[in-house]
């Protein structure tokens, strides 16, 4: 493999990867601040796909009506899901309550997915891309990916900008490190905790948005998308929204590179092969043991 | 002493008591289809794999307590061996043997890495595992036929298939019974209970939950064996689907999972009631279990 080559491959590669690091940091919202695995992540992510390239055929003024609206209609429905489903299993935050939420987001998922087939009758969604194509020596860059990787390292920056600098951000971090002690304070559970899963919603649809620019979405891409993302998730601890996104990022690229020599199903086979058996070595994830001992 | 016999006379009177009822049970159920015919026939034979699978589900979903999501994963390693075995000209007899040998170690060996993992993250392996089933298979398509599936010889002795899956589903309704009331059996309920108090007291609770995926797979492969053996088709996005774990962990978990009659009359019930639905509303097949799973998790939440 020559340099060039390498070099294509490796920037296809992280854009794969910044659309897991969206997923996984999403679901790190979700697993750091509500203890919760959510499942049905992937499922609101291909129905957005679905919706934006809907709002896009209905109303062709450009992509920008739907980056705008789609976000705002998720993080609605992302609301609207919590206080309906979720919010009765998260009165007690305790590990025995993963396994109901479990078994409801697993539930929606399928819902979504059969949701998203029935309303649109076709499975596959796909764009093409409004951006010209970028030649930087011998390598070519779609101009939507370049695009799309700016947007998305954006995203994660204003996140993690609101996580510490804003009120709200610090009173969701509050709720995560010690719950008692945060509702002591005068912290409200609920609506903070719904917040944070309206905004992992929402960050669910816009990682779809850049799915169905970059590549052709599928409703059943959900489950399969949402538990590699969930395996980063669970390997690399919760607290932390770098971890995920470093791992997203990693894992893209590595699935791109394997799948020169070995072809995209194999691939994807050897990722998540990878992912479980890194899970079964260290279950409590890869780096608790060394934040427990910075902690004492 | 007179108190003893008595009590042996009546064990013994209940014992032929269940054991004229299994056979009227099995003679009636044998003569459905020459009564009813092809549908009443396939209709059964559905439904008694469900029993099967709801029942061998039950051992790690119930009576040890996981959330286990990996049980679509035999079946669809009976499937394909059994399918690959009758497409070299074996008989199905042999072709299931095979399935079950090969189930068992696999259960084996896959019990040494699962079982480091508790609670939701064994889920989540659990279903990863199963993906990658899929995929193998998938991938290996040389030897599978890949995502088009597998074709096999004719099926024509659909008699035979009937009473075998009778047969099976009958055995493990008596397996789980046994099972319910025997030392291994408490050990796995202990074991739900709190995984450090059974090891405290001596139990050696990795062997245990090894035994208990064993118990849990080998009539899933066989289950798997005879449904490729019934439609004469094999393809992973079935045999590997999420459905084939779904359907058994719905059947477990709807009434009093870890008990024998729960998963049977769970089974009864949601295959009853899927026959009607998707009879009735065929873009439902998901939504059924996507709700049910939904009102089982709050459910759950609400108890803990």
């Amino acid at each position: 493999m020559d340099l060039v080559t390498f070099t294509q491959l490796f920037l296809s590669g992280l854009l794969l990867g910044g659309i897991y690091a969206m997923v996984a940091v999403g679901l790190a919202l979700c697993f750091g601040v509500l203890g919760l695995l959510n499942l049905a992540h992937g499922g609101f992510l291909v129905l957005a796909g679905f919706t934006f390239q809907a709002i896009h055929e209905f109303w062709p003024a450009g992509i920008l009506p739907g980056f705008i609206l789609v976000p705002l209609i998720f993080a609605g429905l992302g609301w609207l899901t919590f206080r309906c489903l979720l919010q009765s299993s998260l009165k007690r935050s305790s590990d025995a309550l993963l396994i109901p939420a479990l078994l409801i987001t697993l539930g929606l998922a399928f819902i979504l997915e059969e949701g998203t087939l029935t309303l649109w009758d076709r499975s596959m969604a796909g764009l093409m891309s409004p951006f010209g194509t970028i030649k930087l020596g011998q390598i070519y860059l779609p101009g939507s990916r370049l695009v799309v990787l700016i947007l998305m390292l954006a995203i994660s920056a204003a996140l993690q900008l609101w996580l510490s600098r804003t009120d709200s951000g610090r009173r969701l971090r509050a709720l995560s490190q010690e719950p008692t002690g945060a509702t002591l304070v005068g912290i409200s559970l609920t609506r903070v905790t719904g917040v944070a899963f309206a905004m992992a919603t929402a960050l669910a649809a816009m990682a779809g948005l850049f799915y169905v620019t970059l590549f052709t979405v599928s409703p059943h891409l959900g489950l399969p998308l949402t538990l590699k993302a969930l395996f980063i998730v669970v390997i690399s601890g919760s607290g932390s929204l770098t971890r995920p996104l470093a791992g997203g990022l990693a894992l893209g690229t590595l699935e791109t590179m394997l799948a020169t020599p070995f072809g995209a199903h194999w691939a994807n086979f050897l990722s998540v092969a990878l992912l479980l058996a890194f899970l079964c070595w260290r279950p409590q994830g890869l780096f608790i043991a060394r934040a427990n001992t910075r902690n004492k | 002493m007179l108190l003893k016999s008595k009590d042996k006379l009546t064990k013994l009177k209940r014992l032929g008591l269940v054991f004229i009822a299994v056979s009227g049970l099995t003679i009636l159920l044998l003569l459905v289809p020459s009564l009813w015919g092809d549908y009443a026939r396939i209709l059964l034979f559905t439904i008694l794999l469900y029993v099967t699978m709801a029942l061998s589900y039950d051992v790690v979903g119930g009576l040890l307590g996981y959330l286990y999501l990996g049980h679509g994963l035999f079946f669809g390693l009976g499937a394909y061996t059994t399918a690959l075995a009758l497409n070299q000209s074996q008989p199905l007899l042999l072709a299931l043997l095979l399935a079950a040998c090969l189930a068992l170690p696999a259960a084996a060996l896959l019990s040494l890495p699962l079982f480091r993992l508790h609670g939701a993250v064994f889920a989540l392996a659990t279903l990863g595992l199963l993906l990658l089933g899929g995929q193998l298979t998938n991938n290996l398509s040389w030897w599978t036929g890949g995502a088009a599936g597998l074709s096999l010889p004719p099926n024509h002795d659909p008699m035979l298939t009937y009473s075998l899956s009778l047969i099976l589903s009958l055995i493990v309704v008596g397996v789980h019974w046994l099972l319910c009331g025997s030392r291994l059996g408490l050990k796995l309920s202990s074991i739900r209970e709190s995984e450090e108090m059974a090891e405290s007291v001596g139990i050696n609770c990795g062997q245990v939950k090894r035994l208990a995926l064993i118990f849990s797979a080998v009539p899933a492969a066989l289950a798997g064996g005879l449904h490729a053996r019934e439609i004469s088709f094999v393809i992973p996005a079935e045999a590997f689907g999420l459905e084939n774990s779904l359907a058994p962990l719905l059947m477990c978990l709807l009434l009093k999972p870890g008990t024998t009659w729960g998963p049977l009359l769970g089974a009864l019930i949601l295959s009853a009631a899927q026959e009607f639905i998707w009879t009735t509303v065929p873009s439902f097949r998901l939504s059924l279990y996507g709700i049910l799973l939904i009102f089982i998790g709050i459910q759950r939440a609400r108890q803990s």
